[in-house]
């Protein structure tokens, strides 16, 4: 899933982790950055500074 | 002999430790570099284990253990040693750097750290990775127990914000395979005095306690403890002659904290934390960098291992969380530790 930064920055010294494995800064940064990220996971504790960008569905024209 | 007209306080006593530079040369017999003798503010010495090995079995052909029955060997034994008392900066830098094979502040360990070995044949070691330990006698002549070639396999710290106003306390625990250096050791002189560089609790920020990326939680107390232990190889004359730090390397922290809006999720949280990922960072800072001076920790990664009520005047909440790596070739700290 794909995710972005909706409210104040995630603080680095939380650790929270978007991905299985250990934290990554790099990735906080991406978010912090008002980059739009990919994530296997949004951990409870970051549903507060985070939401799931999703796919935007392509309208038919009425004259299709 | 008449009886002796003098008894000693237990309080007499002092417990000192050195940086060694050559396996088998105790630090007070080393003159270049001349390492101090730094005491520890322990609270009690405790006793040396010399864990000798000894047998007591009657041989065949009689009922008895007869004197020529026992038997007893030091050369193959382990000794052990464990003080505990109040954390101070001159003794703490030595138990710090030498658990974690870290030369400098903050005291780390990688996630991809391998074994480490010291040999018989280890000459002008440094960055305190071997230890020489003398329990300092109240009878002053010829009564100190020296011993060389030590390491410092487990250190615990804790606190307690109603116990000495959250004053760090330490407890560590010390192996050598070395036959002891002296048990007769003449009066040892004290290099480095006691200081009063305490640490406290209180020193931390509230958005710098987090427990497994938990912030803000409001702490009664804590604890933490850091393993790395020694396997002993090669018997000789002198003892083993290999000490490798091989087992586990591991951080584990224990806190009790108030139970409120900060730490209520930790139940949930605690629940549903996902296989092969951390549940976030573990750290008691001023700031979110452990650095020189302050007694501060950090662990990068962690999981929650308990999560469970406490009651007591007010809801608190018991918290433990362990360390965990970054992975096995990454050079990330598994934990950090400042002093």
């Amino acid at each position: 899933m794909k995710i972005k930064l909706i409210k104040e920055p995630i603080r680095d010294a939380l650790g929270i982790c978007f991905n299985k494995g250990a934290y990554d800064p790099e990735l906080i940064k991406q978010l912090n950055d008002g980059e739009v990220v990919e994530v296997e996971m949004i951990p409870k504790k970051a549903e507060k500074y985070v939401k799931e960008v999703k796919p935007k569905k392509s309208k038919k024209k009425d004259n299709e | 002999m008449a009886i002796a007209t003098q008894a000693f306080s237990p309080k007499q006593f002092s417990f000192l430790i050195a940086e060694q530079d050559d396996w088998g040369t105790h630090a007070v017999n080393e003159t270049s570099p001349n390492n101090n003798l730094i005491a520890l503010d322990v609270d009690s010495i405790g006793s040396p284990s010399l864990n000798v090995n000894q047998g007591l079995e009657h041989r065949s052909g009689s009922r008895i253990l007869q004197a020529t029955d026992f038997f007893q060997d030091i050369k193959g034994s382990v000794k052990e040693f464990s003080v505990s008392g109040t954390a101070t900066t001159e003794g703490l830098d030595l138990l710090l750097s030498n658990i974690t094979g870290d030369a400098s502040v903050p005291y780390s360990v990688a996630s991809n750290a391998g074994t480490s070995t010291l040999t018989s044949a280890s000459t002008n070691l440094t960055d305190q990775q071997l230890l020489s330990i003398v329990y300092k006698s109240a009878y002053g002549t010829n009564a100190d127990l020296a011993f060389k070639d030590c390491f410092c396999t487990a250190l615990s710290f804790n606190g307690d914000a109603n116990t000495e106003g959250g004053r760090i306390k330490f407890s560590a625990t010390f192996k050598t395979g070395s036959l002891a250096e002296d048990l007769t050791d003449a009066t040892t002189t004290i290099d480095t005095a006691i200081t009063a560089n305490n640490y406290y609790m209180s020193a931390w920020d509230a958005n710098d306690r987090i427990i497994a990326g938990h912030s803000d939680v409001i702490l009664s107390s804590f604890s933490l403890n850091i393993t790395n232990d020694v396997e002993f190889v090669g018997l000789t004359s002198t003892g083993f002659e290999s000490a490798t730090r091989a087992g586990e390397i591991s951080a584990t922290a224990d806190f009790t904290c108030v139970y409120d809006a900060n730490t209520a999720p930790m139940f949930e949280n605690f629940n549903d934390q996902v296989t092969g990922a951390s549940e976030g960072s573990t750290l008691m800072g001023a700031d979110a960098t452990p650095s020189d001076g302050a007694f501060e920790f950090k662990f990068a990664s962690s999981v929650l291992t308990d999560v469970s009520f406490s009651d007591a005047g007010l809801m608190m909440l018991n918290a433990s969380v362990k360390a965990v790596g970054a992975g096995i070739g990454s050079s990330t700290a598994l934990f950090e530790v400042s002093c």
